[in-house]
């Protein structure tokens, strides 16, 4: 574990799969890579292109936030203990923009007098992960693109354990049960489909939802530092989601 | 990745964001659905779901829950904040009370303040935002009722109110301690917990929304002034004062010893009578014997009328109640020595009786002769006592004026810091007035010292208004203005009506009406008008004439508003008249046809329009006249016949009424959020100058047609461009409402009247003065030659230029000089100094004349290799350091004839280039930081060299600057924090916070008030040195690279780089001895 002079240290959580993925390592670190900016792509594209940039700008600003993010090591000058990986990379990704709109170079100091310009890093600095300097309408569209990540990761999970087992027929009748909606339809009907007794049925709901339980808090045990912090992650990425009931839609949602 | 955009709500929720990420499941049903119970028998998720609450206003980061209460200005409501989650109270202001943008950021500005009180007994303010234009602001929900619900319940324990008024002094002088007052306090803002742990609400808040509640400017306005303080309620204008906040604890404190809050009348007069004039007292003397004396004495002192009687501080109250408590004797009224014995004893109860048992024992058994001499000793044993406990209280009052001085101190420092950021979003807002008037509050009072830095002067350069001319008439509102149709003269109606000639701003002439409502001229005959009074009457002025100014026609109706026929043919005069309320009557307009002015007093022929209401105004060519109503009702009239020729569509409340110089437009103003254009022909109306941050009272079309000048309760002029309805010019400068705005008739001047009873005279031809243009190049604080007159621009191509300040005129250059260093002296002259590289690669540092870089001669650098890092001179030009790198510093005495190097070695681990090199200003001390080292280096270079280490910074230290007096060394980091050290002992003595990211620039005024930084998060920032405090905030487009202030105060220069292009911008500040002798005339006033 290095030790930098703001005392940063790295908890195994994505941060580990930060850690890992890198430009140059081998193939597990190019796998990690990959993975890692796979799953954020989604998030942070869609939020570059809230900003006003056209699909194709979006797409090359996405490309290189990844890029730089990882090769300039910037997710090194977090403090892990201070924030969510959530809000931290929407710092980084905030500061980045800034960046890219001040002619990439804006930190480096040159000509006059001094010289400095150690400022090269494109991350945001110690204690900057918990504030990214951006609107929090903007940061609240940035969450509900994340927390729609993390629903389909823990789907996703969900869907290749029942895959695995040879089971995708029951994991699609029943994915309807694992939310609240009333629009599912009643258990006989899908028992009777299914060839199941109704009890039986009952008990697959409940280890599906169960599955789905366990897939998001992991997902979301990821992104946070303690697991104390999973409940409130996953109540805020409720409340973020359901904040946007009609009516309070931004006009270019779509 | 594809978005499913079709797919349909959720019946459960609403939300449509079912997208193929989640196979097309309703995200906040899946979250919802890890709530479903747990057991194995699912029949339960079957059951219906328990209902999710629903957010009555969709709030940032909130559910509200439900309404709490409602008031005339603002509504409260329980909600849940989601992160950290907890219910909270969320209170938000009513639309009306809203309508002012002021309103809104003095709301905000005194959320932020509060923000900042974390008290145990202060209320805690969690968050702020604004929905749809409404501030809300969220706190944490108290449960427990409120203090006037537990006036009856407390009655009779003194202990317990004691403690709480003690509790509640605390946290009151805790919010002093940081500039801010509560201003309304009573029992209904003293707030309890489920605990019963009390809290002191709504600091400033409430007294603000009652204070804009109906743009009165009297106490009645606040409502019962029960606790409020004489002075404050005797005149709104005093906006309250540590010993007011004292007076509302006492009467807190007064009513829960009596029940009954100090004074009582019957209606709002009465009371304000008592409050002003009478001594409060306990009334029922019987009741009053059973309150304990103390308190009643505390709560008395509390209630003087003159605040110098009171407590000095909250605090001295929170003794007193504590020293009370305590059973101690009270300082608010000396105490007798019998007294005091008794309550000593009450303390010491065992020793006291020995003791009284032994005086007993003496006294009974002495001899009479015996009893004089006792009986005198003991008086002077008494009298003795007498003094020592005079001389006590002398020392105890003495402290406690040095501590009420010290704390009076602290709080203006902070009062300073936190009402220059009020200025500053005053000027945001163009709220002129407001920022004069808080920057006035801090001109210093005889005696005392001052605290104003750089931005004050600079804010104050801002604040005066940008018209060419003003003119006053001992500041009554402006009523009525206009132009004369040939344009020579311009006349208002303030307290009397003047006539100014237009090409010398002279005055002319002074009508000697009072209260006039409205003037017009008479066509083709100069000075001669007709004008409306408040007397009901209609006047002639004649400024020829024997008998200039007469009644021409008595009663014509209610404040009369009178408008002429423009044109040739027979004079019509129309005369609307003011709506009465009490009445219920609408206003009414009667045309007079004549064919003199003097016949008006005889007859002519007179015509009521019907329903027409009393707004007039008459279209160029003659052939309209246009009427307005309260009840928003527009009709177009046939002077000469009286017939009604159309109705145009709706407003509201018509206050103005123009035509366009074409006549085919005409302009309404209803009190509305904007003004409306109706067109003449089809009656089309749409709105325009919807821009404002207030209501538009009046507006008028230019000569030319092609703009229109609106004025508005904002305090603003605008101009909106008639074709495309955008704003094209602001002017600021009026401090209350504009209610009148009137054209020159060759379309070079605007004309603006307002509520502040100034008439202020624009330039639309030039509009305002242009920006000043950036001049390109970089430059740094070591770039200025000590006098200030003069400073160096080094260009991007690495030539040097020398530049004359404050007019950035070039003097010289550019030259190819070499690596600027700075200014120094060298054989008693000021000079200019450069690093050169030689041909045998050695270095040498050049100097130049500080007059025109003429080259002065060169020092060789024996034994520097290059580079040299962060070179720096000291301020007598007699030392040279630079960095060597490998955590080396060399070090030249350039006074020595060798130029001696000394070698200056840090034990920094890996070879380490130097960041930041800074002499002290006495040049015995060198400052220095490094690569790969948060500490700052402090060397002491006069003697045999040492250094302390300063220990503190999270990143690397950049920039190192002392203070003029040598005394405070500021650092800052790459990180986004700047320190401040003690030099004379290596203690951190203060940080500046609240930079986002890396300081990339840092400088402090040569007054030693202000520290200037600028940071890669966009922004300058200046800083109040004595309190550590922001007081102004600008936000740039790109980062801004090194800033400086130049020497003499007047300047703030940060360099930018747009498009790479290294610019250098700056900020003026008039001087203090212009800010101090009253605004400067203004540059092109006639």
């Amino acid at each position: 574990m290095e030790k930098y002079p703001w005392g940063v240290q790295f908890p195994t959580t994505r941060w580990d799969e930060l850690a890992m993925a890198s430009l140059h390592g081998d193939a597990e670190s190019r796998r990690a890579l990959d993975e890692f900016c796979r799953r954020y792509w989604g998030p942070v594209n869609k939020f570059i292109r809230r900003q006003g940039h056209s699909e194709t700008e979006a797409a090359d600003l996405t490309q290189e936030f990844f890029l730089n993010f990882l090769e300039a090591r910037s997710w090194r000058r977090a403090d892990p203990q201070q924030g969510k990986f959530r809000t931290f990379l929407l710092g980084a990704l905030v500061h980045r923009l800034a960046k890219a709109r001040a002619h990439r170079d804006r930190l480096k100091r040159g000509g006059g007098t001094e010289i400095v310009g150690f400022e090269e890093s494109a991350g945001p600095r110690d204690g900057e992960a918990g504030m990214p300097t951006v609107a929090p309408a903007e940061a609240e569209h940035f969450d509900r693109e994340w927390a729609l990540e993390i629903l389909g990761s823990a789907l996703t999970e969900v869907r290749a354990d029942y895959a695995a087992r040879d089971k995708l027929r029951l994991y699609e009748a029943l994915k309807c049960y694992l939310g609240t909606q009333p629009t599912a339809p009643a258990y006989e009907s899908v028992a009777a489909e299914l060839g199941l007794a109704l009890a039986a049925l009952k008990t697959e709901v409940f280890r599906m939802r169960q599955a789905f339980r366990t897939a998001l808090h992991r997902e979301i045990g990821r992104t946070v530092n303690d697991p104390r912090q999973v409940q409130d992650e996953l109540r805020y990425l409720r409340n973020v989601m359901a904040s946007q009931l009609p009516g309070m839609r931004g006009s270019d949602e779509t | 990745m594809p978005r499913e955009n079709s797919f349909p709500a959720c019946t459960q929720c609403g939300c449509t964001v079912s997208t193929a990420e989640t196979e097309f499941l309703c995200p906040v049903c899946l979250f919802d659905g890890l709530d479903l119970p747990e057991e194995s028998d699912a029949a339960a998720a079957l059951t219906p779901t328990p209902e999710r609450p629903r957010s009555l206003l969709p709030i940032q980061g909130h559910t509200v829950v439900a309404e709490l209460a409602r008031g005339g200005m603002g509504v409260v409501y329980r909600a849940r904040q989601w992160e950290p989650e907890r219910e909270v109270a969320l209170k938000m202001l009513l639309p009306f009370s809203a309508a002012s943008a002021d309103m809104r950021a003095r709301f905000q500005r005194e959320a932020q303040a509060l923000s900042a009180l974390e008290h145990p007994a202060i209320l805690p303010i969690y968050g702020m935002g604004e929905h749809d234009g409404l501030p809300w602001f969220t706190m944490k929900l108290a449960t427990g009722g409120n203090l006037a619900e537990r006036v009856s319940a407390l009655r009779g324990r003194w202990r317990e109110i004691a403690a709480l008024v003690g509790t509640l002094a605390d946290a009151v002088q805790f919010a002093h301690d940081r500039g801010v007052l509560h201003r309304d306090l009573k029992p209904g803002n003293i707030l309890f917990d489920e605990a019963g742990q009390p809290y002191v609400a709504d600091f400033g808040l409430a007294k603000l929304i009652h204070e804009d509640a109906a743009h009165t400017q009297t106490a009645l306005a606040l409502g019962t002034p029960t606790y409020l303080a004489p002075e404050v309620a005797a005149s709104s204008a005093h906006r309250g004062t540590v010993a007011s906040d004292v007076y509302s604890l006492g009467a807190v404190l007064f009513e829960l010893l009596a029940g009954h809050p100090p004074f009582q009348a019957d209606g709002l007069p009465a009371l304000l009578a008592r409050i002003v004039s009478e001594e409060a007292r306990f009334p029922d003397a019987v009741a009053a014997a059973a309150i304990p004396r103390d308190l009643r004495v505390i709560a008395l002192r509390c209630l003087a009328k003159n605040p110098a009687h009171r407590y000095a501080s909250a605090r001295e109250l929170a003794e007193e109640l504590r020293r009370y408590l305590g059973g101690e004797p009270i300082l608010a009224r000396p105490v007798g020595a019998g007294e005091r014995l008794w309550r000593w004893s009450r303390r010491q109860p065992a020793l006291a009786t020995a003791l009284a048992a032994c005086v007993v024992i003496a006294i009974a058994g002495a001899a009479g002769v015996w009893r004089q001499l006792r009986q005198t000793e003991a008086a002077r044993a008494v009298a003795v006592q007498k003094t020592e406990a005079e001389q006590a209280q002398r020392v105890r009052a003495e402290t406690a004026q040095r501590q009420a001085e010290q704390s009076e101190r602290v709080m203006r420092q902070n009062l300073y810091a936190a009402d220059m950021l009020a200025v500053q979003r005053a000027l945001a807002e163009h709220d002129l007035g407001t920022a004069r008037l808080l920057l006035e509050t801090h001109r210093p009072p005889a005696g005392q010292p001052d605290l104003r830095g750089f931005e004050w002067r600079y804010f104050w350069g801002r604040a005066q208004p940008g018209n060419f001319l003003t003119l006053a008439h001992e500041g009554h509102e402006v009523s009525a203005l206009a132009f004369s149709p040939d344009g020579a003269s311009l006349a208002y109606a303030s307290r009397q009506v003047m006539v100014h000639d237009t090409a010398t701003f002279q005055l002319q002439a002074r009508i000697p009406m009072p209260s006039t409502q409205s003037f017009a001229f008479v066509p083709g005959m100069k000075h001669v008008m007709f004008l409306g009074n408040r007397e009901h009457d209609v006047h002639i002025w004649a400024a020829n004439a024997p008998n200039p100014f007469q009644i021409v026609r008595p009663r014509v109706g209610r404040w009369p508003n009178v408008a002429i026929r423009p044109a040739v043919g027979p004079l019509v005069l129309a005369v609307g008249t003011h709506p009465n309320f009490t009445t219920n009557t609408e206003g009414r307009t009667v045309i007079f046809t004549i064919n003199h002015p003097r016949e008006l007093t005889t007859g002519g022929r007179r015509q009521v329009l019907p329903d027409a209401g009393g707004v007039v105004a008459f279209s160029p060519d003659g052939r309209l006249l246009a009427t307005g109503s309260w009840q928003g009702k527009i009709t177009l009239w046939e002077p000469l016949t009286g017939a009604a020729v159309k109705t145009l569509g709706n407003a509201r409340r018509v206050i103005s009424l123009r035509f366009s110089p074409d006549g085919r437009t005409l302009v309404a103003c209803s009190h509305d959020d904007s003004a409306w254009l109706f067109d003449v022909e089809s009656g089309t109306q749409r709105p325009v100058a919807r821009a404002h941050a207030g209501r538009v009272v009046d507006a008028e079309i230019s000569p030319d047609g092609r703009t229109l000048a609106t004025g508005a309760t904002d305090q603003t002029v605008r101009l909106w461009d008639m074709a495309t309805g955008r704003e094209t010019a602001r002017f600021a400068g009026h401090s209350y409402t504009v209610s009148r705005v009137a054209w020159s008739p060759d379309g070079n001047v605007l004309a603006s009247g307002g509520q502040d009873g100034t008439v202020r005279l624009w330039r639309v031809d030039g509009t305002a003065a242009a920006e000043e243009e950036p001049i390109p190049g970089h430059s740094s604080r070591r770039m200025f030659a000590p006098d200030g007159r003069r400073w160096v621009v080094s260009h991007p191509d690495g030539k040097t230029a020398l530049h004359g300040y404050p007019n950035l005129e070039r003097i010289a250059g550019p030259n190819e000089l070499g690596r600027p260093v700075g200014f120094g002296r060298r054989e008693g002259e000021s000079a200019f100094f450069t690093l050169r590289t030689k041909r045998d690669n050695d270095s040498e540092l050049a100097r130049w004349a500080s007059t025109d870089l003429r080259a002065l001669g060169a020092t060789p650098l024996a034994g520097a290799e290059m580079p040299l890092l962060s070179p720096v001179l000291s301020a007598d030009g007699g030392r040279f350091a630079a960095g060597l790198g490998r955590g080396e510093i060399g070090l030249w005495d350039l006074s020595s004839p060798q130029h001696a190097l000394q070698r200056l070695q840090l034990p920094v681990p890996q070879a380490s280039t130097t960041l930041a090199l800074e002499f002290s200003p006495d040049g015995r001390r060198l400052a220095a930081s490094f690569m790969d080292s948060t500490s700052v280096y402090l060397w002491e270079i006069a003697g045999t060299p040492g250094y302390r280490e300063l220990t503190g910074h999270k990143g690397f230290v950049t920039h190192l600057l002392f203070t003029a007096d040598g005394q405070t060394l500021a650092s800052a980091d790459g990180d986004k924090v700047i320190k401040l050290w003690s030099v004379a002992d290596g203690k951190e003595t203060g940080s500046l916070l609240g930079h986002r990211l890396g300081v990339l620039g840092l400088d402090i005024s040569s007054d030693g008030r202000t520290v200037a930084s600028v940071s890669g998060d966009q922004t300058l920032r200046l800083w109040n040195l004595a309190t550590r405090r922001e007081v102004a905030r600008f936000e740039l487009p790109v980062p801004a690279h090194t800033v400086a202030f130049a020497p003499d105060g007047t300047g703030l220069l940060y360099e930018r780089r747009d498009s790479d292009s290294p610019r250098i911008l700056i900020h003026r500040a008039p001087g203090l001895r212009a800010t101090d002798t009253g605004p400067s005339p203004s540059p092109g006033a006639p």
